[in-house]
C-alpha cells in the first residue's frame, strides 16, 4: 500500500522489468472462477451422474416422457398468456393514469409474490368440487372418456389461472418500471401524431417495453416449469413433478437425473431464446426523462381501472388469503389455540434464510464487480453459470447437492464432520439455486452506476479492492437491499430443496404448511401458511416503499 | 527520469476493438512536454477519447508503447500494463463522474489517501478555493449546479498533483454561456498550477482558450499536430481546416493548388498590397450583430464551393455589395 507525504512522489515502479501485470495473481478472476465452480458443482454432479445405469429409463421415454413435455409446454404457454394481461394492463394503468386508490393498488399488486404457489394450491384445488354435479352429468351422458377429459381440462385450466394470478407480479413489476422509464416525449409524440391513448399503448409503449416484458415473461415461465408443490396438488405431471415421481415412485435416481439434465438443456435453450428476443432491443430510454404526466380518469373509466387492477389482486392474493384466514379462525377457535408443530423452530429457520441471504448478496456484489472489471471469457461464463441455478428445478439442485455432500462425506476428510443433511449444506443449496437474484440485481445496479465513477476512482489512485469498498458498494446499497429482500422472501417460501435436504426433524414454516396440507389438514395448515405470507408481505412492503417509481413524483 | 523527458509519449499506439472494421486508434505517435496543454480534436469516432483512455490505463493498446515520464506503462514487447491507479494522472470526465455519495470535500480528498490528515485537509481546502467552491465543501454533488460540478471534478483531479491531467470533453454538457466562462476559468486554473494537460474536445473554442498545441485525429489517424495558431493558419486538409473552424477552399488558378483560408482572411484588393485572387459573385449578404457575412460564388477556376467570408472593416470607404454583384477578391497572405 503506497503511502506518501508529498504530492510529487512518483508512484510508478521506475524500471521496466519489475512486476508485469500479466504475471501477478489475478485475485478477482480467481474469486469469480472459484465461486462459480463451487456453486455450479451441484449442476455438474447432476450431469455426471445422469450417465449411470437406469432400469426405468427406456419405459419412461416410451410411455411418459412425451406426456411430461407436452404438459409442461402447455402449462407454461397458457400461464404466460394469462399472466400477460393480468400484469401489463394494471402496470399501464397505474403508471399512466390517475384514479382513486391508484397508489395503494400500485404496491398491493405486488403482494401475490408473497404467496407461495403451493399455498395458493391448498385453497384453489378444492374449487373443482363445486363442479362435481356437472362432471357427474358428463359422465352419465357422454361416457368415461369425456368425463376424464373434462375433469382434466378443468383441473389444468384452474391450475393455469391460479399460477397466472400468483405469478403475474413478475410481469407487472417489469412492465411498470419500463412504462415509468419511458419518456414522456415518446408517448406524447405518439398522441400528437394522432394515436389515442390505446394507440399510444399498443403502438409505442408496449413495443418499447418488450425487453422488460420478455424478461418478466421468462421469470414466469421458469417459475411454472420449476413449480413442484402446486402441480403436485393438482395432479398435473409436468417435467418437474415427473422428476419427483420417477425418483420416489420408481426409485430410479438415474432416470430422474436424466430428466433433470433434459430440463436443464431446455432451460438453457429458453434463456438463449430470451437473450435473442431481447437482442438488439436496448431501446433508447431517457434516463432522466420525465415519465408521462398521469391522466386523471373520469369517474366511469376510473371505476373500470380499479376493477382491472382488482381482478389479479383478488384472484392472486385477497381470495386465497381470505380463505386461509377463515380456516385459521375455524382451527384456532376449534382447538382453543394454535400449537406450533413439533420440530418447527421459527428462529433457526429464519436465521438460516437470513444468513444465506447475507452471504449470497455480498458475494453476488463481488462477482458482479469482478466480472465488470475485466470482461474475460471465464468471468462472463462464470456469471452465466452462477445464474443458471435459478433456471433449474429445486429438486434437481437438491439431488446435485446430495451428490456433492455424499462425495465429500465419503472422502472422510480429517477434521471435517459429515456435512450431508446439515444446515450448511441446505444453505449451500439455497445459494446455488437462488444466486441469480442478487447477481442479476447487482449487475443491473452496477450498470446504472456507470463505469466513469469507478474509472475516476481508479485514476485517483484507488486499486480495484478499494474502489469496490469505497465507491461501488455504497452506491449499490439500494439494489443490494432490494436483492436481499427478494431473496429472503424466496427462501422463506422455498419448498423442494428444504423438503429433500433438511436435517432430520428440521421444519420451516413452508414444510410445516406443506405437510399439514398433504395430510388434508387444511384448517391446521392455514396458520403456518399465513405466517409464510406475512413473512413475505412485510419485506415486500419495505421494498415497494424504496422502489416505487411513483415515490419521486407524488 | 530526466527533466526534459516528455510527460506522456505515444509510440505507434493502436487500439482495434473486436468486431469493428478499422482500428479506433491507428499507430498514433505524439508527445506532451512538461507544462503544456495539448488539445486532441476530431469528430465523433475519431478515436480521441480512446487515446485518452489509453493514456489513463483504462484501455490497453493492441500495439505500440505508452510512456509516462519516459517509463513504459503499456505495450512494448512485454505487453506490460501499469494499472490506472499507479499512473498518477488526473482525469476529468464529460459528465464529471463525481462520487454521488461523498461531499464535495470528500470527493477532492479521495485521491489524497495515505497522507497525514492535516495535509489532506489543507490540500482539499486549497483546491476547493482554487475552483471557488470553498463555501460548498459540505454539499453533495446533486446539490451543486452543472458548472460547480465540473469545477469540483477539476479540483478532485488536480488535488493529488497529477503529473498529467486528462480532460475528456469537460464542457460538452454545459450551456454555451457557462461553457465560455468555465473554459476561461479552467484555462487559468491549469496555468496557475503549471499543469500539464491533455484536452479532448470537438469544440475549437476549447482549443483556442486553453491549448498551446493541437493534434487533429481523423478515423484514428493523427493528421496534423502543431501550435494552435499555425495549424489554424496552415491546415493540411479540409478535415484539419474544418476541425478548427469555418474554412474556404481556394484554388490557385495558375497552379491549380488548393489552399484553405479563414473567413476573416478575406480582403478587398483595394485595401492594401494583397494581390487579387480572382473574381466572385455575391450570393447573399447577412448582417449578424457585430459583423457582416457574405456568401460568394467563386468565378473562373478559383474553386467550385461557395466561400463564406467576413466583410472586412473598410470604414465605410467601400460600399457593401449587393447580391448579384461581381467583386474582385483577395486573401490575407
Amino acid at each position: 500500500m503506497p503511502t506518501a507525504s508529498t504530492g510529487d512522489r512518483p508512484s510508478l515502479p521506475l524500471t521496466a522489468r519489475d512486476g508485469s501485470r500479466r504475471f501477478r495473481p489475478d485475485r478477482w478472476g480467481a474469486l469469480v472462477t472459484v465461486g462459480g465452480a463451487v456453486l455450479s458443482l451441484p449442476l455438474v454432479a447432476v450431469l455426471l451422474r445422469a450417465g449411470g445405469e437406469s432400469p426405468a429409463w427406456e419405459s419412461l421415454v416410451g410411455n411418459l416422457l412425451g406426456g411430461y413435455i407436452a404438459t409442461t409446454v402447455g402449462l407454461v404457454v397458457l400461464v404466460v398468456a394469462l399472466a400477460l394481461p393480468l400484469g401489463v394492463l394494471p402496470a399501464w394503468l397505474v403508471s399512466t393514469c390517475d384514479f382513486p386508490g391508484r397508489r395503494l393498488l400500485s404496491w398491493m399488486l405486488v403482494l401475490p409474490l408473497a404467496l407461495p404457489t403451493y399455498v395458493a394450491a391448498f385453497v384453489f384445488y378444492r374449487l373443482p368440487e363445486a363442479a362435481i354435479p356437472a362432471l357427474v352429468r358428463i359422465r352419465t351422458e357422454h361416457g368415461a372418456d369425456a368425463f376424464l377429459t373434462a375433469e382434466f381440462a378443468l383441473r389444468f385450466g384452474l391450475l393455469a389461472l391460479m399460477l397466472a394470478a400468483v405469478l403475474y407480479p413478475y410481469l407487472y413489476l417489469a412492465a411498470r418500471s419500463a412504462f415509468s422509464r419511458q419518456c414522456r416525449s415518446q408517448i406524447e409524440s405518439a398522441r400528437l401524431l394522432g394515436d389515442g391513448i390505446a394507440g399510444a399503448f399498443f403502438r409505442v409503449a408496449l413495443p418499447a417495453a418488450r425487453p422488460a416484458l420478455v424478461a418478466g415473461g421468462a421469470f414466469v415461465a421458469m417459475e411454472v416449469a420449476n413449480d413442484y408443490g402446486a402441480v403436485h396438488f393438482f395432479g398435473v405431471t409436468t417435467l418437474s413433478a415427473g422428476i419427483f415421481r420417477t425418483w420416489f415412485g420408481s426409485g430410479d435416481l438415474v432416470a430422474a437425473l436424466r430428466l433433470a439434465a433434459l430440463m436443464m438443456a431446455t432451460m438453457l435453450v429458453l434463456l438463449a431464446l430470451e437473450r435473442l428476443l431481447r437482442g438488439r432491443a436496448q431501446y433508447l430510454t431517457g434516463s432522466q426523462a420525465t415519465p408521462p404526466a398521469r391522466r386523471r380518469l373520469p369517474a366511469g373509466k376510473a371505476t373500470l381501472a380499479v376493477l382491472v387492477c382488482l381482478v389479479p389482486l383478488a384472484i392472486g392474493f385477497l381470495y386465497p388469503v381470505g380463505c386461509l384466514a377463515h380456516w385459521a379462525w375455524l382451527h384456532v377457535s376449534a382447538e382453543g389455540g394454535f400449537a406450533l408443530p413439533a420440530g418447527l423452530r421459527p428462529v433457526p429457520a429464519l436465521g438460516l434464510a437470513a444468513a444465506t441471504t447475507l452471504f449470497a448478496t455480498v458475494f453476488a456484489a463481488l462477482v458482479a464487480y469482478a466480472a465488470r472489471l475485466r470482461q474475460t471469457l471465464p468471468r462472463r461464463a462464470a456469471g452465466g453459470l452462477l445464474a443458471l441455478g435459478y433456471a433449474i428445478p429445486g429438486a434437481v439442485v437438491a439431488v446435485g447437492v446430495l451428490s456433492v455432500t455424499g462425495f465429500i462425506d465419503r472422502l472422510h476428510l480429517p477434521l471435517l464432520p459429515l456435512i450431508g443433511g446439515t444446515l450448511p449444506a441446505l444453505a449451500f443449496a439455497y445459494a446455488a439455486r437462488y444466486f441469480a437474484i442478487p447477481l442479476k440485481l447487482a449487475e443491473a445496479g452496477l450498470e446504472q452506476i456507470g463505469r466513469p465513477v469507478e474509472e475516476a476512482s481508479r485514476v485517483l489512485g484507488a486499486p480495484p479492492g478499494r474502489t469496490f469498498l469505497a465507491i461501488s458498494l455504497p452506491l449499490l446499497r439500494g439494489p443490494l437491499i432490494a436483492a436481499a429482500i427478494l431473496l429472503f422472501v424466496d427462501l422463506i417460501k422455498e419448498l423442494p430443496l428444504t423438503l429433500i435436504l433438511r436435517p432430520a426433524g428440521f421444519e420451516t414454516l413452508a414444510t410445516t404448511a406443506f405437510s399439514l396440507a398433504s395430510e388434508a389438514r387444511l384448517q391446521a395448515c392455514a396458520v403456518p401458511s399465513l405466517l409464510v405470507i406475512a413473512a413475505g408481505v412485510v419485506p415486500l412492503f419495505l421494498l415497494e416503499k424504496r422502489l416505487s417509481p411513483s415515490r419521486r413524483h407524488d | 527520469m530526466t527533466e526534459s523527458a516528455p510527460i506522456l509519449e505515444f509510440h505507434a499506439v493502436s487500439r482495434h476493438y473486436a468486431g469493428t472494421p478499422r482500428p479506433a486508434v491507428d499507430r498514433v505517435a505524439l508527445a506532451i512536454e512538461p507544462g503544456e496543454v495539448l488539445a486532441l480534436i476530431g469528430g465523433s469516432g475519431s478515436g480521441k477519447t480512446t487515446l485518452l483512455r489509453l493514456a489513463a490505463g483504462l484501455e490497453s493498446p493492441d500495439g505500440g508503447e505508452v510512456r509516462l515520464d519516459g517509463v513504459l506503462v503499456a505495450g512494448g514487447t512485454l505487453r506490460r500494463e501499469v494499472p490506472p491507479e499507479r499512473r498518477r494522472l488526473g482525469l476529468v470526465f464529460q459528465e464529471g463522474a463525481l462520487f454521488p455519495h461523498l461531499t464535495a470535500a470528500a470527493n477532492v480528498a479521495y485521491g489524497l489517501r495515505g497522507r497525514p490528515r492535516a495535509a489532506i485537509q489543507e490540500r482539499t481546502a486549497e483546491c476547493l478555493r482554487h475552483v471557488a467552491l470553498e463555501d460548498k465543501a459540505g454539499r453533495y454533488p446533486h446539490e451543486l449546479s452543472g458548472g460547480e460540478r465540473q469545477r469540483l471534478a477539476l479540483a478532485r483531479a488536480l488535488a493529488p498533483s497529477p503529473r498529467l491531467i486528462l480532460l475528456d470533453e469537460p464542457f460538452s454538457h454545459l450551456d454555451p454561456t457557462l461553457r465560455r466562462r468555465l473554459r476561461e476559468e479552467v484555462g487559468s486554473i491549469l496555468a496557475a498550477f503549471g499543469q500539464t494537460a491533455l484536452l479532448v474536445t470537438h469544440d475549437p473554442e476549447d482549443v483556442f482558450a486553453m491549448a498551446g498545441r493541437v493534434a487533429i485525429l481523423e478515423q484514428g489517424v493523427l493528421r496534423q499536430i502543431g501550435p494552435v495558431a499555425s495549424v489554424y493558419r496552415d491546415p493540411v486538409s479540409r478535415y484539419c481546416a474544418e476541425s478548427l473552424g469555418a474554412a474556404n477552399r481556394v484554388v490557385d488558378p495558375a497552379t491549380g493548388r488548393e489552399r484553405w483560408t479563414r473567413p476573416e482572411d478575406f480582403r478587398l484588393p483595394a485595401d492594401g498590397a494583397t494581390p487579387t485572387t480572382g473574381e466572385a459573385r455575391v450570393e447573399a449578404v447577412r448582417e449578424t450583430g457585430a459583423r457582416i457575412e457574405l456568401r460568394l460564388a467563386p468565378a473562373d477556376g478559383a474553386g467550385d464551393e461557395p466561400w463564406h467570408v467576413i466583410w472586412p472593416d473598410t470604414a465605410g470607404s467601400t460600399p457593401l455589395p449587393a447580391p448579384g454583384d461581381r467583386i474582385a477578391v483577395a486573401w490575407r497572405p
